[in-house]
């Protein structure tokens, strides 16, 4: 199995992450954090159709 | 920004403002307008959830259909100046993430109008999203200056899908309705082609000013203005809706018939003396949006 490249290693202990990597980790959180907020939008929409439909069906 | 052809570090995730304007924000407005308009003139009552429901998938519908056409035309939109920002073209992100987006999203917004209204809504949100993506951008686009005719069916959809999530079937109405969005997209598009044809010619597209010439297109976009105006009034002539439309649509249209002679009359060949094509496109908008704001008007204030 061959060696990883230097730069896919990552920062080594005690160094400090690159700019690229910080703006990698920032874009990750942004979308994690609009993509639960998306999910839970969802989840109320699925609940409220359902209760919708239920009412419409009675 | 720099604009960088086509190239993206492959390591950066896209920001999620650039998946957000993957899917034309301003042209989905219009597109949401129309299908709440269509929805809430069916003369059946709607489900509040289940109305706002099957807005959101014509809404997310719309924005998958932006997003594969950006996916497929990424190497045209970086020829022209008005799409050069665009996200792909400005290598903010790879193509395979828009393709992903894009087919997630049109995936999504079908079931949940599936769950949420009915089949037969579902399949013409289907049918919309495959025209717009297939029929007007892969296929039509690039070969014919007919592009917009036919093509402009898919932005016709929405008021049809709104009206049948709402009543599961159609009716004369929808179907005019249909006609008046199918019929207004020439004269629209071809008003801001008249302006900005440099670009198309720049990239190629086969727009009608690059193929037919400035005069011939103003002369088809009074053409197409004629049977719009049947379309938009017919509505009322049929007694299908109500005074209030037809007040309004008689005036609409007189304004949108002026502004379509001061075209044809217009000798100007250079887009800075082109004011009014600028006038007819930017009041083609205003046009839409009241003519379908007087239906709801008309059926739900009047009645």
């Amino acid at each position: 199995m061959s060696p990883q490249p230097e730069d896919e290693l990552g920062p080594g202990p005690g160094e400090l992450p690159r700019p690229e990597d910080e703006l990698i980790r920032k874009r990750q959180r942004e979308r994690a954090r609009v993509l639960a907020l998306l999910l839970g939008a969802f989840v109320v929409l699925m609940f409220g159709i359902t209760i919708a439909k239920m009412t419409i069906n009675q | 920004m720099t604009s960088v052809p086509l190239t993206h570090n492959q390591s950066l995730p896209a920001d999620w403002r650039d998946l957000f304007a993957l899917t034309k924000p301003r042209v989905m407005s219009l597109v949401v307008f129309t299908g709440l308009c269509g929805l809430l003139a069916a003369p059946v009552p709607v489900h509040p959830v289940l109305g706002f429901a099957a807005v959101l998938c014509i809404a997310l519908g719309a924005g998958a259909a932006g997003a594969l056409n950006q996916w497929y035309e990424a190497d045209l939109d970086a020829k022209m100046k008005r799409t050069a920002s665009r996200p792909l073209p400005a290598g903010r992100m790879t193509r395979q993430t828009a393709l992903h987006f894009g087919v997630g999203l049109a995936v999504f917004s079908v079931i949940l109008m599936d769950l949420a209204a009915n089949h037969l809504a579902a399949a013409i949100l289907a049918v919309s999203i495959l025209f717009y993506v297939l029929i007007y951008t892969v296929w039509l686009k690039r070969r014919t200056a007919q592009n917009i005719v036919i093509g402009g069916a898919a932005g016709a959809f929405p008021p049809l899908i709104g009206w049948v999530a709402a009543t599961g079937d159609i009716s004369a109405l929808p179907v005019l309705l249909f006609a008046i969005i199918f019929l207004w997209t020439p004269p629209h598009f071809w008003a801001l082609s008249l302006f900005v044809r440099t670009d198309y010619a720049n990239a190629g597209v086969p727009m009608m000013p690059v193929v037919a010439g400035v005069t011939s297109t103003r002369r088809q976009i009074l053409l197409y203005t004629l049977p719009m105006i049947v379309a938009a009034i017919a509505p009322w002539a049929m007694g299908l809706t109500g005074w209030v439309y037809g007040a309004a649509s008689i005036a609409l249209n007189t304004i949108f018939l002026v502004l379509a002679f001061s075209v044809f009359a217009n000798k100007q060949t250079e887009p800075k003396q082109m004011g009014p094509e600028k006038r007819l496109f930017a009041f083609s908008i205003l046009y839409l949006f009241g003519l379908f704001a007087a239906l709801v008007v008309d059926r739900w204030v009047i009645a």
